[in-house]
């Protein structure tokens, strides 16, 4: 049997595996600058930018391009800006230079570059609590409640009996809770992001069916104190503390890393410059959404 | 077919167990790999459904903004055309690299990552230029180096007014500064009475309590005005109250002593200036000493970096082929320098 065709195609398979794409510029030949015997290109000073910045700057690019399909620019948002830079222009007499020795042509530009895109930000969270509510339920578990911090667990006895009399939770946290307490019988939301909490009792208050007196005494010995709680829930229906869920969980990192992979998702994102992939694969792989596995092995 | 099969059974079965594994091998090999896209004959870097964002987009947003990146690809190319790489100087920047590397692997696992997009901050667009890198940092002290030396007098005004010497030190740890122990009074009383008969150098080398400069019999190196401040970039490890006393000292002359408390307790220290030459610090045999002061004169005029590779580009044919980035290079100089091209 002959076998040079299996060896022709074993050399054919080895030598298809070959390195991922690399996206350049159009004039990427084209002449900078000639120092001496060393020519630079447009070319060359692509590719350093792209080592450099690029991945940051492809992501806040692909941002915009979320924005552009999600959050439309609004006369109220152009209005903000302008109040902005005013405000700016009031506190810094040298607003117009800094923001040129920066490398922006004029006001404008920099409002279009930086101030309605971080206002776009901020709205495309806001939309993600409303687009992403099962997702925002699943992670964060949120709910409201009434609280009471007790100094152990007869105490926190004695106030859940209290409070099952129906005497009003403030008052029961009155006579009952521990001195300079963080849960004193007040409204609070809560969400997995508390930790001085046990998970448990945000999972009661997440998952029980109706408001009222949760019957059980709670402590979080994981926290090395020997305080005990008791809880009320108030609601736990989402769209009655959306807004409070918003507001409390929008400036945390993971909700806006959670939110831009959302919509990633959605739109599906995907890189097509192996520089641009191998960076992200290395510091955010959970932005490359159509690679769920790297995401994981990471984890 | 069957009786091929038959008859080369074991062929085929080796056949098989090499494709598959061939198989294996290009599917992992190039899992990672990204495929390549366009848009109205545009390069794609990355895409959303409706949108891509392409290479020029990228270079289009970017480039308005990377002065310091044409400044250092022009400085590298000016720097390697004016110094001739010798053995000693590739020497020199291959334990530049080694050091790099040692540093960076204990920042990061990943280093070579952070390490490439530095690199590329400064002209460099991949982690094997490193070494270019090395080579070209040391040209470019080699390049301070002459320059100054060419034009010392010039330069040095500038430099003299941080008020620059060498200096030597005894420390001498305490519990109390103000309740010294017997001991404490008795080794205090000894290092004084020691320096009225004997060289300052010979009673460190017997008392001082700092192991960095003990053996060395008490020199500490380089100082001037700048190293009191908490932000200096002086490597010297002499704390700053004994600076500033040293400051107000002249050539030879011992202060008093100097209570200094920091995190790791309370010390008296006395401190003696070696050195006040500039001509002769500057050209000290000592390569730490050399090195800090060529570092101290670059400091002390902002603009002289900018000057010194001035003069050796202008020994060079420069041409900028657009306006854009002759404007962003003198953005750039102007910011950073403040120079007017």
């Amino acid at each position: 049997m002959k076998k040079t065709p299996i060896l022709l195609v074993c050399a054919a398979m080895m030598l298809s595996a070959c390195s991922g794409a690399t996206a350049t510029i159009k004039d990427k030949d084209e002449a900078i600058m000639t120092i001496g015997n060393t020519t630079y290109t447009k070319g060359d000073e692509y590719d350093l930018l792209k080592i450099s910045t690029g991945t940051d700057l492809t992501m806040e690019l692909v941002k915009q391009a979320i924005y552009k399909q999600e959050v439309k620019v609004t006369d109220e948002m152009k209005e903000k800006a302008q109040e902005q830079i005013d405000n700016y222009k009031g506190n810094m007499s040298d607003f117009e230079s800094q923001i040129k020795s920066l490398g922006y042509t004029s006001t404008k530009q920099y409002m279009n570059k930086v101030l309605i895109p971080s206002l776009q930000a901020s709205e495309l969270t806001e939309k993600y609590f409303a687009d992403a509510k099962k997702d925002v339920q699943n992670t964060y578990k949120p709910s409201k409640a009434r609280i009471i911090q007790c100094e152990n667990k007869a105490t926190a006895k004695k106030a859940l009996k209290a409070l099952k009399d129906g005497t009003d939770p403030e008052e029961v946290a009155s006579q009952y809770m521990v001195d300079s307490a963080t849960y004193s019988g007040k409204e609070t939301l809560i969400t997995t992001k508390k930790t001085d909490i046990s998970t448990r009792m945000i999972n009661k208050l997440y998952k029980a069916k109706k408001a009222g007196v949760i019957d059980e005494i709670f402590t979080n010995e994981s926290s090395g104190t020997t305080y005990a709680y008791v809880a009320v829930l108030v609601t736990n229906t989402y769209k009655d503390i959306k807004d409070e869920v918003y507001t409390t969980l929008s400036s945390d990192d993971d909700v806006k890393k959670a939110c831009l992979v959302y919509y990633l998702k959605k739109y599906n994102f995907e890189v097509h410059d192996q520089d641009v992939f191998d960076n992200l694969k290395a510091n955010n792989p959970e932005y490359l959404v159509s690679r769920p596995d790297l995401a994981k092995s990471k984890d | 077919m069957t009786d091929i099969l038959r008859n080369n059974w074991f062929v085929v079965l080796i056949a098989i167990i090499i494709i598959g594994f061939i198989g294996y091998f290009i599917y992992d090999t190039n899992k990672d790999n990204v495929s390549a896209k366009s848009s109205n004959n545009e390069q794609v870097v990355a895409s959303i459904d409706k949108d891509d964002i392409t290479a020029n987009d990228l270079y289009d947003e970017s480039a308005p903004y990377d002065g310091s990146t044409i400044y250092n690809m022009y400085k590298n190319a000016v720097i390697d055309q004016s110094i001739e790489t010798t053995k000693d100087i590739k020497k020199q920047a291959n334990t530049l690299e080694s050091n790099i590397k040692s540093n960076a692997s204990k920042q990061s696992d990943d280093y070579e990552s952070t390490l490439t997009s530095e690199l590329a901050k400064y002209g460099y667009s991949s982690f094997e230029q490193l070494n270019d890198y090395c080579i070209t940092s040391v040209k470019e002290k080699e390049m301070n180096k002459k320059y100054i030396t060419k034009h010392f007098d010039e330069v040095k005004k500038a430099w003299e007014e941080k008020s620059p010497r060498t200096v030597s030190i005894i420390k001498m740890e305490v519990s109390d500064a103000d309740n010294l122990t017997e001991t404490e009074t008795k080794k205090k009383n000894n290092i004084d009475k020691a320096l009225e008969k004997e060289s300052f150098a010979d009673v460190a080398k017997a008392f001082s309590e700092d192991s960095n400069t003990a053996n060395k019999k008490g020199f500490a190196g380089y100082v001037d005005s700048n190293s009191t401040s908490s932000d200096s970039s002086s490597t010297s490890t002499v704390p700053a109250d004994v600076v500033t006393a040293a400051i107000n000292l002249k050539k030879g002359e011992t202060s008093d002593w100097v209570t200094v408390t920091n995190s790791s307790g309370t010390s008296l220290y006395r401190v003696y200036v070696k050195e006040t030459d500039s001509n002769k610090i500057f050209n000290a045999k000592n390569d730490t000493v050399s090195n800090q002061a060529l570092y101290a004169i670059l400091n002390s005029d902002s603009s002289l970096s900018y000057k010194i590779l001035d003069s050796y580009a202008k020994k060079l044919d420069i041409k900028f082929n657009d306006k854009d980035t002759k404007k962003k290079f003198d953005n750039y100089v102007k910011t950073t320098y403040g120079g007017d091209q």
